[in-house]
C-alpha cells in the first residue's frame, strides 16, 4: 500500500513539470491559435539558463530568474516571428515554430556546448520524508505543491482578473474582442510571456531531476502535445488532468512492464480522443480554422505535362553524363519527392495535416530492413511489403486520426511518430537501438549506383504519377469536397471518415515505399528515419514546393535537398536551415511553385 | 460626429459597397434599410475597421479613422453589435459585459454592469450563466449591453432583429429608444422597419452597394412607391 | 398517399437544455411542410436530427419504412434524404459545375446531367464560375442543385431564402416549389420569412421550446392562438 502511494506521489511530481509546459502551450494556443513547437525549446532554455544562474547565485535565485528570462525570450519570439504569422494558415505557423526549434538548438549548442550538464539540487529539499514507511524525496513534494499552486494561480487569473477574462474571450473570438477595443498585440504579448515563463519554470525545476541536455526540447514537446490533446486545446484544467493521467500511467506502467510506457501515452490519447474528440475539457472551435488554405488546385496543363516528360527523360539519361555523387544525390531527391508527394496528397487535397509523416517512412524502412535481416527475404519482396507495412501502420494511426481535424490531427500523428521513434531506440533486441540495422543491400541485379538509381527512378515515378492521378480523379475530387465543406459532403452521401482514412493509408504507403527504397539505397536504417526532424523535412518540402501545385513535392524536395546539402557543410547549419524555414513561412507562403505560377500569371495578364 | 465620404469596400476582389456618403450628428440616429446583400453589413463593418475601406474617408469626432484598426476605432468611441451577436459563449453573462469595458476607463463611466442589467433585466437574472445557454433574444441584449460597457458615443447595430420573434423585437425597440433618449447616437442596419423606426429618425436605403434614397421615416411613409421599389414590400 | 418520414417522439438535450423534446410527426409523399418557430425553438436541431448530423437521445426516425435512427449522415443521404444548410455550403475550391459534378459523383451518378441541374435552378449562365465569386443567392442555387443531384425522396431545406432579397425570395421559392412538384419530392423547410411559409407550404409544423405545438394547414396554424402567442405576436402588434 505504502509503496503504491509513494509511486503515486512520484507520478504526481512528474506531472507538475509536464503540466507547467502543457499549460503554457495550451494558453498560447487558446489566444493566438498558434501551436508552438518551440515551446519545448523554451522548456530547455529554462533548464540551461537556470543552470548558468545557479552557478553564480544558487538554485533558489536561478529558478524564478530563469522563468522570467524565458518569458522574455518568448516575448521576443512573438514580436519578431510569430506576430507576422497570425494571419497565416496553421500549418505555416507550425513550420515556422519548428524553424525556431532549430535556431534555439544551435544557439544552446553554441552557448552551453554539447555535453549534458548536471544542475544543483535544491538546497533545503535534498532529503527524503517517509510516508507510509516509504522514502519520498522532499523535492517531489515541493514539485507537487508547485503544480497545484500554479493551477490555482491560473484559475484565479482566469476568473478574477480582467486579463484572464480577456484571455478566455480571445480563445473564443479574437476578432470580436478587438472590435470591443482590446488591443490584440498586447494581449498576445502578455500571453506569450506567461506561457513561455511557465515553460521556463518547468525546465528550471527539472534541474535536480535530470541532466540538462540538448535533447530536452523535442522530448518534452511530444509529451506536452499528448497532454494538451488529451486535456483539450486551450483548457488549463484539462492540461492538468491529462498531465496527471500520463504521469501516473508512466509511474505505474513501469512497474508492470517497462516498455509499456512507450505505448501508454499513445493508448491513453487514443482512448480519450475516441470518446471525446476535442479532449477531456476541450470544445469544438466555433469557427473551425482551416489547416491549409482552400484554393482551387493548379492543374498540370499541356506545358506541365511536357515539362514532366522532359524531366523524366533527363533523369533517364543522367547516369550517362553525371558522376556517382550527383547520381546518389538525385536518387535521394527522388525518394524524398515520393515521401513528400504522399504528404502533399493528404494535405493539399485532403486538408489532413500530418506532423508525423516520418512514422510511415520509418515503418517502411524498418519493415524492409527487418524482413531482409530477420526473415531473410529478398529485396523485391521487401520493397513490396514495405509500403504494405506502412499502410497497416497508417491504417491504425489513421483510424484515430480521422476522428480529429486540424491541429489535433497533426499533433496525434506527431505523437504516434514519436512513440515509434522511442520504440526504435529502446527495443534494442529488435531494432538495434541507436546502432540501427546494417547490411541491407539491394539484390544483385539492382546493386551498383546506376542500377539502383534506375530502380529508384522507376518506383518513384510510378508512385508520384499514381498520386497525381488519384488527386485529380474522382477519388481526389470527393476527398477535396470533404475538405472544403465536410457537412455538405456528408449530406451528399460522402463517407468522409472512410475517404480520409483511405487518403492517409495511401499517403502512408507512398512514404513506406520511399522508406523501403531509402533503406536499400543506404544499406542501413537508423531511428532518425522516424524522428521529428524527418517529419518536418517532409512538411518543409511540401510547403517549399507549394501545397496546391501538382509539381510542388518534386520542386520542394529538389530545393530542400540541395539547400540541406550545401548548408550541412557549414557550422551551425541547423540554425541556418531554421532561419530559412522561418523565412519561407513568413515571406513565401505559396511555396516556390505557387510563387512562380503567380508570377507567370501576373506576367501573362500584363502582356495580355 | 460621423462623416462618411465616398466609401468603397468589399471582400477579396468583389466590390460590396461604393460611393457611400452620409453624416450623423451627435445624439442623432440613422437607419440603413435595404435588402439582404445591399451592403448594409459591409458599411457597418467598414466603419468598424473590420473590412478595410478601399477608398474614401470616415471622419469621427474630427479625426479620420479610415485607416485605424478595429480596436482603435472602438476606443475612439464606437460600439459595435454584430449581426451574428458573437457573444463569448463560455464566459458568464457578467464576464461578457466585462470584456466590453475599456481598459483604463475612469471611475465615473456611466455604463456599468448594474446599469446594463437595469436596462435588460432579462439577462440580469442569468448573470452567472454561461452566455452559450442564452436564448436568441437574450444574446442580442447581451451583445448590446457589451457594446454599451465601452461607453460609446455612437452605437452600430447590425440587423439586431434578425431571427427574433416579434415580441422580442418590440422589447429591443423599447431599449433602443431609451438609449436614444440617453443621448447615444445610433446607426442601425435593419430589414425590420418597425424596429428601425423605433431606433432612428432618419433613414437611408441601400441598393446593390449604393445609397439609393435618403430622408426621414415620415417622408418615406408619404411615398410608398419608394418603399415598394427599393425594399420590395 | 404513402408515408415518407415517420418521426416518433425524438428528443435531444444539450446539457440541461431540451433542444428537441418528444417531437413526433409524419410526412406523406408530396408534402411541402414548413417548420416554424422562434429562434432557439429547436428547428435547426430537429433538422440535424433528421439529417443525422446530430444523434437523438430518445425516439425513432423511420424513412421509407426503414429505421434510420442510428444512421450516419452519409448513409441517410444515400438512402434518399437531401438537404441544404442555413448558411449555404459549397465546395469552395470548385466552380459551380464542378460542385454539382462532385454531388453527382458522390451519389454514384453520371456527371453529364450537371449542366441540366444548374439550368433547372436558373444558373446556366454561370456554370464555369468559381463558387467563391458568386453572389450569395447564386451560391444557394448551386447548393440546391447539389441537393437535387441524388434525386432525393425527401429534401430538407434550412431557411432556403435567408440572405436573399424579397423578390429573389419569391423566385427561389417558386423555383423550389416547381422542381419538387415536378419530381414528386417531399419537402420539409424552416423559414423566418412568413410570406415564404404561408405562400408555399401545404402544411405547417410549429415548434416552441423544443416541443411541437402545432401541425396543421396554413390557415389553421395562422389562427392558432398558441402559435400567435409564441411566434407571431398578438394580432395588434403583428409585423407590418
Amino acid at each position: 500500500m505504502g509503496f503504491y502511494f509513494a509511486q503515486f506521489l512520484t507520478g504526481l511530481a512528474s506531472a507538475s513539470s509536464l503540466f507547467l509546459v502543457a499549460a503554457g502551450l495550451s494558453i498560447i494556443f487558446g489566444v493566438t491559435r498558434i501551436v508552438n513547437f518551440a515551446h519545448g525549446s523554451l522548456f530547455m532554455l529554462g533548464a540551461f539558463i537556470a543552470y548558468s544562474i545557479s552557478q553564480q547565485f544558487g538554485f533558489w535565485v536561478a529558478v524564478p530568474l530563469a522563468a522570467l528570462s524565458v518569458g522574455a525570450i518568448g516575448w521576443v519570439m512573438e514580436r519578431t516571428v510569430l506576430s507576422r504569422l497570425y494571419g497565416a494558415p496553421e500549418l505555416f505557423q507550425l513550420v515556422a515554430t519548428f524553424g525556431l526549434v532549430l535556431i534555439v538548438q544551435d544557439a544552446a549548442l553554441w552557448i552551453w556546448g554539447p555535453t549534458d550538464l548536471l544542475g544543483p539540487r535544491a538546497p533545503g529539499l535534498t532529503g527524503v520524508v517517509r510516508i507510509f514507511d516509504q522514502p519520498v524525496p522532499e523535492y517531489d513534494l515541493f514539485l507537487i505543491t508547485v503544480g497545484f499552486s500554479v493551477l490555482g494561480a491560473i484559475w484565479w487569473m482566469f476568473t478574477r482578473t480582467r486579463f484572464g477574462i480577456l484571455v478566455r474571450a480571445a480563445t473564443e473570438d479574437r476578432e470580436m474582442l478587438q472590435a470591443l477595443g482590446v488591443r490584440p498585440a498586447r494581449l498576445f504579448q502578455a500571453t506569450f510571456f506567461i506561457g513561455a515563463a511557465l515553460a521556463g519554470l518547468g525546465g528550471a525545476l527539472e534541474m535536480p531531476r535530470q541532466p540538462v541536455s540538448l535533447l530536452m526540447d523535442l522530448n518534452i514537446i511530444a509529451e506536452a502535445f499528448v497532454v494538451v490533446v488529451i486535456g483539450g486545446m486551450g483548457s488549463v484544467t484539462g492540461a492538468f488532468l491529462a498531465a496527471l493521467l500520463i504521469a501516473e500511467l508512466n509511474a505505474f506502467g513501469i512497474l508492470i512492464l517497462p516498455e509499456i510506457t512507450l505505448v501508454a501515452a499513445f493508448a491513453a490519447m487514443a482512448v480519450v480522443l475516441v470518446i471525446r474528440p476535442y479532449g477531456l475539457l476541450g470544445k469544438q472551435a466555433t469557427t473551425a480554422p482551416h489547416a491549409v488554405e482552400i484554393q482551387p488546385p493548379q492543374t498540370l496543363g499541356e506545358a506541365g505535362r511536357l515539362a514532366a516528360a522532359v524531366l523524366v527523360a533527363a533523369l533517364f539519361v543522367l547516369p550517362i553524363i553525371a558522376g556517382d555523387f550527383v547520381i546518389v544525390l538525385t536518387a535521394d531527391i527522388m525518394i524524398f519527392a515520393l515521401f513528400a508527394a504522399g504528404l502533399h496528397f493528404m494535405m493539399g487535397t485532403g486538408g489532413l495535416v500530418s506532423f508525423g509523416h516520418a512514422a510511415f517512412f520509418g515503418i517502411g524502412a524498418y519493415a524492409a530492413a527487418l524482413l531482409v535481416e530477420r526473415a531473410g527475404i529478398g529485396m523485391e519482396a521487401a520493397l513490396i511489403l514495405a509500403p504494405v507495412a506502412a499502410a497497416i501502420g497508417a491504417a491504425i494511426i489513421g483510424w484515430f486520426a480521422v476522428r480529429l481535424s486540424g491541429v489535433y490531427l497533426a499533433m496525434l500523428t506527431l505523437a504516434a511518430a514519436q512513440i515509434l521513434w522511442s520504440a526504435s531506440v529502446q527495443w534494442q533486441d529488435i531494432t538495434g537501438g541507436d546502432d540501427g540495422i546494417l547490411g541491407i543491400w539491394p539484390a544483385a541485379w539492382a546493386s551498383g549506383t546506376t542500377a539502383y538509381y534506375y530502380l529508384t527512378l522507376a518506383l518513384t515515378t510510378v508512385g508520384i504519377v499514381s498520386l497525381m492521378m488519384l488527386a485529380s480523379g474522382r477519388f481526389g475530387i470527393l476527398l477535396r469536397a470533404g475538405r472544403d465543406a465536410p457537412a455538405r459532403a456528408q449530406a451528399l452521401g460522402i463517407d468522409i471518415k472512410l475517404r480520409n482514412w483511405a487518403a492517409i493509408v495511401i499517403a502512408g504507403s507512398a512514404a513506406g515505399l520511399a522508406g523501403g527504397i531509402f533503406a536499400f539505397s543506404k544499406g542501413s536504417v537508423f531511428p532518425d528515419t522516424l524522428a521529428i526532424p524527418n517529419s518536418v523535412d517532409a512538411l518543409v518540402m511540401v510547403l517549399l514546393g507549394g501545397l496546391h501545385a501538382p509539381a510542388g513535392p518534386i520542386l520542394g524536395a529538389s530545393v530542400f535537398a540541395l539547400l540541406e546539402d550545401s548548408l550541412s557543410r557549414l557550422p551551425y547549419w541547423r540554425a541556418l536551415l531554421g532561419t530559412a524555414v522561418v523565412g519561407i513561412a513568413v515571406f513565401a507562403p505559396g511555396g516556390i511553385a505557387g510563387s512562380l505560377s503567380g508570377w507567370l500569371k501576373r506576367r501573362r495578364e500584363r502582356s495580355a | 460626429m460621423l462623416d462618411v465620404r465616398n466609401i468603397r469596400s468589399g471582400y477579396g476582389k468583389a466590390l460590396a459597397i461604393e460611393d457611400v456618403t452620409f453624416t450623423l450628428g451627435a445624439s442623432e440616429s440613422l437607419a440603413i434599410l435595404g435588402r439582404n446583400g445591399a451592403g448594409k453589413s459591409t458599411t457597418l463593418k467598414t466603419l468598424m475597421g473590420m473590412t478595410p475601406a478601399w477608398q474614401g474617408r470616415i471622419g469621427f469626432k474630427g479625426n479620420d479613422i479610415v485607416k485605424l484598426s478595429s480596436d482603435a476605432i472602438a476606443r475612439a468611441g464606437i460600439g459595435y453589435v454584430p449581426e451574428e451577436r458573437r457573444i463569448f459563449e463560455s464566459l458568464s453573462v457578467t464576464e461578457n459585459l466585462q470584456t466590453g469595458e475599456k481598459a483604463g476607463a475612469s471611475g465615473d463611466a456611466p455604463w456599468t454592469v448594474a446599469r446594463v442589467f437595469d436596462l435588460f433585466p432579462e439577462i440580469a437574472r442569468r448573470s452567472t450563466a454561461p452566455a452559450g445557454t442564452l436564448s436568441g433574444g437574450e444574446r442580442q441584449m447581451l451583445a448590446v449591453g457589451r457594446a454599451l460597457m465601452g461607453n460609446p458615443d455612437l452605437l452600430l447595430l447590425d440587423e439586431p432583429s434578425e431571427g427574433l420573434a416579434p415580441v422580442v423585437v418590440n422589447r429591443l425597440g423599447d431599449a433602443l429608444s431609451e438609449l436614444r433618449r440617453a443621448g447615444i447616437a445610433i446607426l442601425i442596419s435593419e430589414q425590420n422597419r418597425r424596429l428601425a423606426r423605433l431606433a432612428a429618425e432618419n433613414v437611408v436605403i441601400m441598393e446593390t452597394g449604393r445609397i439609393a434614397y435618403r430622408g426621414t421615416f415620415s417622408e418615406l411613409d408619404r411615398n410608398p412607391e419608394i418603399t415598394a421599389r427599393l425594399l420590395g414590400v | 398517399m404513402s408515408t415518407v418520414l415517420d418521426v416518433k417522439g425524438i428528443s435531444r438535450n444539450f446539457g440541461g437544455l431540451k433542444a428537441v423534446d418528444d417531437v413526433a410527426f409524419i410526412l406523406n409523399n408530396g408534402d411541402v411542410a414548413a417548420l416554424i418557430g422562434p429562434n432557439g425553438a429547436g428547428k435547426t436541431t430537429c433538422f440535424n436530427l433528421l439529417s443525422g448530423a446530430l444523434s437523438v437521445n430518445a425516439g425513432t426516425v423511420l424513412f421509407g419504412g426503414h429505421d434510420i435512427t442510428r444512421w450516419q449522415p452519409h448513409q441517410r443521404a444515400r438512402a434518399g434524404i437531401g438537404r441544404t444548410f442555413q448558411i449555404a455550403a459549397t465546395f469552395r475550391s470548385m466552380t459551380a459545375i464542378e460542385n454539382v459534378e462532385a454531388a453527382l459523383m458522390a451519389a454514384g451518378m453520371n456527371t453529364d446531367t450537371a449542366e441540366k441541374l444548374l439550368e433547372d435552378v436558373g444558373m446556366s449562365a454561370m456554370t464555369a464560375a468559381p463558387v467563391t465569386t458568386l453572389a450569395y443567392g447564386d451560391v444557394k442555387r448551386v447548393e440546391l442543385a447539389m441537393a437535387l443531384a441524388s434525386e432525393p425522396a425527401l429534401l430538407l431545406l434550412d431557411e432556403p431564402t435567408a440572405g436573399m432579397a424579397a423578390e429573389e425570395r419569391h423566385r427561389i421559392m417558386q423555383r423550389i416549389s416547381d422542381l419538387v412538384r415536378a419530381r414528386g419530392i417531399t419537402v420539409l423547410f424552416t423559414e423566418h420569412d412568413m410570406d415564404a411559409v404561408f405562400g408555399y407550404a401545404s402544411r405547417i409544423l410549429a415548434m416552441d421550446q423544443g416541443r411541437l405545438i402545432a401541425d396543421d394547414t396554413p390557415d389553421a396554424v395562422r389562427n392558432d392562438a398558441r402559435v400567435q402567442r409564441v411566434y407571431l405576436g398578438a394580432p395588434e402588434d403583428g409585423d407590418a
